[in-house]
């Protein structure tokens, strides 16, 4: 049984989850589209896309830096002092023996939120001028693999539960890093949410000549 | 009840990539728009994720077993596991945090496991459960994940927080390795499985 002739492919979505062949929705409604088997969700809508993609990425860049270096939180005990910042949690893990698990608190904290702002840039960059679109094929998957990697999110949960645990200790406070990182992961998860990798692969096949 | 038109049997493979809808037929089909190879299924994902999740279940033994942090506060101190360390929060009268850290190291994980086994087995041995309510626990797996690596995070803070040496400090211990190889290979199981599986036993 194959598809009737009438039919356009390109009317036509797959659901990833249940392998159902879904009518897409047309494209002025402005709402999210879910598989009517499984429930995936299958569009995301996003308004104004590129252009949100790219302001919001310029941005979260330029937080990382502040986030990475300044101290997420101070401590205090009896006159002894300490800090700590996301580069010293993983340096001072690297420094007691355990690599492992540093390289992947700085992969899934540091790394690879770094690059995923960094290719939601350049890729949005590159849609709004409309340059080298097959140069883009490869920015697109590696950010594509990546996303279930980044974990801002969870270490955001962390420094709460770490700034609690320790008040019993000593004194704690939150150091300017806190800030920055509170703004970063906004930005980040902002980010995330207006880009539109269905819109930038479509965009990217009709522009390859 | 009429057959609900699939990928599959209208003769069309998703690329899971960049979600392009190409047509099946030749032997090891490329997308042409990403490049990536397509499959209609993921192929070896039963017996990849049965490796994963079996592998998995040994390494919760020393991930439990051993301990994950050294703590030492105003000069004496005790090396703590995963569960010590929540019994130690409770004694503190945490218990909020307590419930949050139980959930994330010890129910997600262990959860995860018990959730992608009982997809695996369901797969395996053809038993019928509502489709609908599998892929809702497939993605629900997937969902929660990644936060087990809240615990991992935690130490990683506290270790350059509280860094005073004789008075102070929290280093970490050999569970956590263990635990973290633990957390990592649930994120690739359920990666590898293949929730299509399930609806195929409904055509058959």
């Amino acid at each position: 049984m194959g598809i009737p002739l009438t039919i356009k492919p390109q009317t036509l979505i797959g659901c990833p989850n249940c392998d159902l062949l879904v009518q897409r929705p047309s494209s002025k409604k402005r709402h999210d589209a879910c598989c009517p088997r499984c429930g995936s969700l299958l569009v995301r809508s996003s308004l104004d896309s590129i252009n949100r993609t790219l302001a919001l990425s310029i941005s979260g860049l330029i937080l990382f830096i502040p986030a990475c270096f300044l101290p997420l939180l101070e401590l205090n005990i009896y006159g002894h002092t300490g800090s700590c910042t996301m580069i010293k949690g993983v340096l001072q893990m690297m420094k007691s023996g355990y690599w492992w698990m540093s390289c992947l608190v700085l992969f899934c904290s540091i790394l690879v939120p770094f690059f995923i702002q960094m290719l939601l840039f350049g890729l949005s960059l590159a849609l709004k001028l409309g340059a080298w679109p097959s140069l883009l094929v490869r920015p697109l998957k590696l950010y594509q693999s990546l996303t279930e990697w980044a974990m801002l999110d969870v270490y955001m949960l962390g420094i709460l539960i770490a700034l609690i645990k320790m008040e019993d200790y000593g004194d704690i406070f939150p150091g300017p890093g806190l800030y920055c990182f509170i703004g970063l992961l906004v930005l980040a998860t902002l980010s995330i949410l207006s880009f539109d990798a269905g819109l930038a692969w479509s965009l990217i096949e009709r522009r390859t000549p | 009840m009429n057959r609900e038109q699939t990928l599959r049997n209208s003769g069309l493979i998703l690329c899971l990539t960049c979600h392009k809808l190409i047509r099946a037929g030749k032997k090891h089909p490329r997308c042409p728009r990403c490049g990536s190879l397509v499959h209609s299924r993921t192929p070896g994902s039963l017996s990849t994720t049965w490796a994963l999740v079996i592998t998995g279940f040994w390494l919760l033994i020393p991930a439990n077993i051993l301990p994950i942090t050294q703590v030492v506060y105003l000069g004496d101190g005790q090396p703590d596991t995963i569960i010590s360390g929540i019994i130690s929060l409770i004694n503190d009268g945490m218990l909020p945090i307590a419930i949050l850290v139980f959930l994330a190291s010890i129910v997600v994980p262990i959860l995860k496991l018990l959730g992608i086994s009982f997809l695996l087995l369901c797969v395996q041995f053809k038993w019928t459960f509502s489709a609908y309510h599998c892929t809702l626990l497939y993605r629900f797996i997937s969902l929660i994940g990644r936060w087990s690596m809240l615990d991992l995070f935690m130490i990683s803070i506290l270790t350059a927080l509280v860094d005073m040496g004789a008075v102070s400090s929290v280093t970490p211990g050999p569970g956590a390795t263990a635990f973290a190889t633990v957390v990592v290979i649930t994120l690739f199981a359920s990666k590898r499985f293949d929730p299509r599986l399930i609806w195929d036993l409904k055509e058959t």
